[in-house]
């Protein structure tokens, strides 16, 4: 392997104690490693325990057995280096476009050594390559769906974390624009870059498709208790755009990803 | 329509039934011009508000930081929410004979009349508030390195302002409530004369001179400035939280 | 189940605890200020408690005032909720009552008491007039946003049903606005439990208010204090007492029962 290890997650256990009632176990035996620059999806029917297992990553939780570390450092809790974009957004109500986006960098570390120019420089920059120069004085109610979005990714990318870590942040939006979205994530993350420039990702859905579009390598999830089923690669070219939807081997892969999980994901609306 | 048509009714049936001081609209606006004119009902009403102020941002001042404390940290609201839930089901002018044993009939006894109803409005939607932040607001913000502290004071604080508004909203109203209340028992119960205000003016043409319309108007004055303090308050609280939806 | 009972234990121990603080500051100020008018100790306080409860001095009181309570939220809810309902349903009837309302409403009970000392005079009258005009206007604001409130799509599936407008009205409106009716009742029961004490302090003979200022006047703290706390413990029963009420008739509605 040429590529360093960038997130390791060694065993994973999470269980939550829930007195009186049986103990859930969230997650079990999860072992996986994700490489610098590395796009990497996890999927997994509704319950498998991948927000569980992102949610270990950022640090806001912490793993019951196992550890997850970071270039070899053990996650303890939430840190500026590993950015997180949430499914409902996260915006903060009371700021405006450019105060959400400058957040980090006002009033966390994020911005240290950064001057009022240089940040404002910043600030400008991300709201720009997110398209939203124009609205920087609306509130977030003022936006549609998808703008609120390109708020979060912008916020998220200003503060230049060395990884990023998506909790299905597309799920809440119609499908048009969630596959404007998809492309433009791609080009934001910079694929058409070589892949040491790149920023290292993990982004969860439940969205087969939309696993398969994004991803070099898709991980399964099974649920009760959550486990790792498969690591699938997606030798899928770069850069991906319309055209890849069509590609019998994107096709080919979907189909085969859906084979894994569907009997779960049928239990999983009936029960 | 309607509200002019049952002031006509009134005056219609007051004319008719009543003596000439029964109160009618043509009374009452007379008896208005002459409590203006002669500047009492002014000067009643600027002693008035000065007390709600005071005990206000006293209040205010006190159940702010208090509030959020108790929302942020669970160890505090523990330890202080029994003291708030025993004294909040007491109302403000049930302590004014005490109030009254300890500061005498004057402004200090009215003042804390007014901080004491005005505290638990603005405590009770702090708290609420400060709690109600929703968790991935806070996730976000630790999440991007911030501590403790400074989540409070960028998150928590922002958060909750439109909930301590509502708090100072409401505490607004039931302190000049209070005031009326307060000018009102102390004007009877300390014989008249003294500490003066709107309530305590109501009080006197009750008791003293027994002129109706002067007590009608001193009422309309009372629901004229309670409009205006609510309406000031909500005007200031959509200027300093532009983010609000309407 | 056990983690809920077991906090429950821990919220007592602390209410217990800061009662205790609370209590021997008290104590500690009043052996310091050692001046049994201005601040009895908590135990002047108890003993006053025990002799007014002996001889049901503290419970007469307590129960006039508490009955005055019932007759004025009795003849506020007879009035409020039907008229809310009504102007709920009604947009004419309520375009021309409401500013009526709204001219009225800024007018504190309170504000009230001169007047009506003069048409009333001193005695039940008084405060039962000015408790049941502070529960109006809670209450019939409650029950007005609540019939605005119900879900639209629940009238017209009951409308697609083929359900006749009154039963629509019976069946789907009043149970979906029983709610935030109950919580306007327990509105309107704080607000007039206020204005009870006011109300009493000036103008009745008899009642909590009227004790607390008749033992001030004597200069008997420790009975002043009892029947303030009596005021306080019947002011929280009285409010525990309805949001078990609403709990028990609208099991459904979690969010008003938290309000």
């Amino acid at each position: 392997m040429s590529e360093a290890i960038k997130l390791r997650l060694e065993n994973i256990g999470k269980r939550f104690d829930v007195a009186g009632a049986a103990r859930t176990i969230a997650v079990q035996d999860f072992t996986l490693d994700v490489a610098q620059g590395e796009f990497l999806v996890i999927v997994g029917p509704s319950g498998c325990g991948k927000t569980t297992v992102l949610n270990m990553l950022a640090g806001l939780e912490l793993p019951t057995s196992g550890t997850v570390s970071l270039n070899g450092r053990r996650i303890t809790g939430p840190g500026p280096e590993r950015g997180v974009m949430f499914q409902d957004y996260a915006l903060f109500p009371w700021h405006t476009v450019w105060g959400n986006v400058e957040f980090g960098l006002r009033h966390g570390p994020a911005g240290d050594g950064l001057d009022a120019a240089a940040r404002e420089r910043r600030v400008r920059s991300h709201i720009d390559l997110v398209g939203l120069s124009g609205s920087e004085g609306k509130y977030p109610h003022q936006l549609s769906g998808g703008m609120r979005q390109r708020v979060a990714l912008a916020r998220l990318m200003a503060n230049e974390p060395a990884v990023l870590l998506m909790d299905e942040p597309l799920a809440a939006l119609d499908a048009q624009t969630r596959i404007i979205l998809q492309e433009e994530l791609l080009r934001i993350w910079g694929q058409d870059r070589p892949s040491a420039e790149r920023r290292t990702v993990v982004f969860i859905t439940h969205a087969i498709d939309e696993a398969v579009f994004l991803a070099d390598r898709v991980a399964v999830m099974t649920t009760h208790p959550g486990r790792l089923k498969a690591v699938i690669d997606v030798p899928l070219p770069r850069p991906r755009d319309d055209a890849t939807r069509a590609q019998s081997q994107f096709q080919a892969l979907s189909q085969h990803i859906w084979g894994l999980i569907r009997d779960e994901a049928y239990r999983a609306t009936v029960t | 329509m309607l509200p002019l048509a049952l002031v006509f009714v009134w005056q219609t049936w007051g004319v008719i039934t009543g003596n000439p001081r029964t109160p009618v609209p043509t009374r009452v606006v007379a008896a208005a011009l002459q409590l203006i004119e002669s500047g009492e009902l002014p000067l009643a009403i600027v002693q008035s508000l000065g007390r709600v102020f005071a005990g206000f941002a006293i209040a205010a001042l006190l159940a702010i930081p208090l509030g959020l404390a108790m929302g942020s940290f669970r160890r505090v609201e523990r330890n202080v929410d029994p003291l708030v839930e025993s004294f909040r089901p007491i109302a403000a002018i049930a302590i004014l004979p005490l109030a009254i044993l300890w500061l005498g009939t004057g402004t200090p006894a009215a003042v804390l009349i007014v901080a004491y109803a005005a505290f638990f409005p603005i405590v009770v939607n702090t708290v609420a508030g400060a709690k109600r932040i929703s968790p991935t607001l806070l996730r976000a913000a630790a999440t991007m390195g911030l501590n403790r502290f400074k989540v409070i004071r960028t998150v928590v604080v922002p958060g909750a302002l439109p909930s301590i508004g509502v708090g100072l909203r409401i505490a607004m109203g039931v302190a000049w409530t209070a005031i009326v209340a307060a000018e009102l028992a102390v004007g009877a119960k300390a014989g008249g004369g003294g500490s003066g205000g709107i309530g305590q003016m109501m009080f006197v043409f009750y008791a003293y001179s027994i002129e109706l319309n002067r007590i009608v108007v001193c009422m309309i004055a009372v629901g004229l400035v309670a409009l205006a303090l609510d309406r000031l308050l909500r005007g200031g609280l959509r200027f300093f939280m532009p983010w609000m939806a309407r | 189940m056990a983690i809920s009972s077991s906090s429950r234990f821990g919220t007592v121990i602390a209410y217990v605890r800061t009662m205790a603080v609370f209590i021997a500051v008290w104590w500690a100020v009043s052996v310091w200020t050692s001046n049994l008018v201005l601040l009895p100790t908590p135990f002047a306080v108890i003993e006053a408690i025990v002799d007014l409860a002996r001889d049901l001095e503290l419970f007469v009181q307590a129960g006039i005032s508490l009955g005055r309570m019932m007759i004025s939220l009795a003849l506020a809810s007879l009035l409020a909720i039907p008229l809310g309902l009504l102007m709920g349903l009604r947009r004419t009837l309520d375009d021309i009552v409401d500013p009526v309302i709204e001219l009225l409403r800024p007018i504190s009970g309170i504000a009230w008491i001169p007047l009506a000392l003069f048409i009333f005079g001193i005695g039940n009258a008084l405060p039962i007039f000015i408790m049941t005009y502070a529960a109006f206007f809670p209450i019939l604001l409650g029950t007005v946003a609540g019939v605005r409130g119900v879900d639209r799509g629940l009238i017209d599936a009951a409308r697609t049903m083929g359900v006749p407008r009154r039963t629509i009205v019976t069946r789907v409106v009043v149970p979906a606005a029983l709610p935030s009716l109950l919580v306007a009742v327990r509105l309107g029961v704080a607000s007039s439990w206020t204005a009870v004490v006011a109300a009493e302090l000036i103008g009745a003979p008899s009642g909590l208010g009227y004790a607390v200022e008749w033992y001030r006047e004597l200069l008997m703290t420790p009975q002043v204090m009892a029947f303030i706390a009596m005021i306080g413990v019947l002011g929280y029963l009285t409010d525990t007492s309805l949001r078990a009420l609403a709990q028990r008739f609208t099991p459904w509605a979690a969010d008003a029962r938290r309000m």
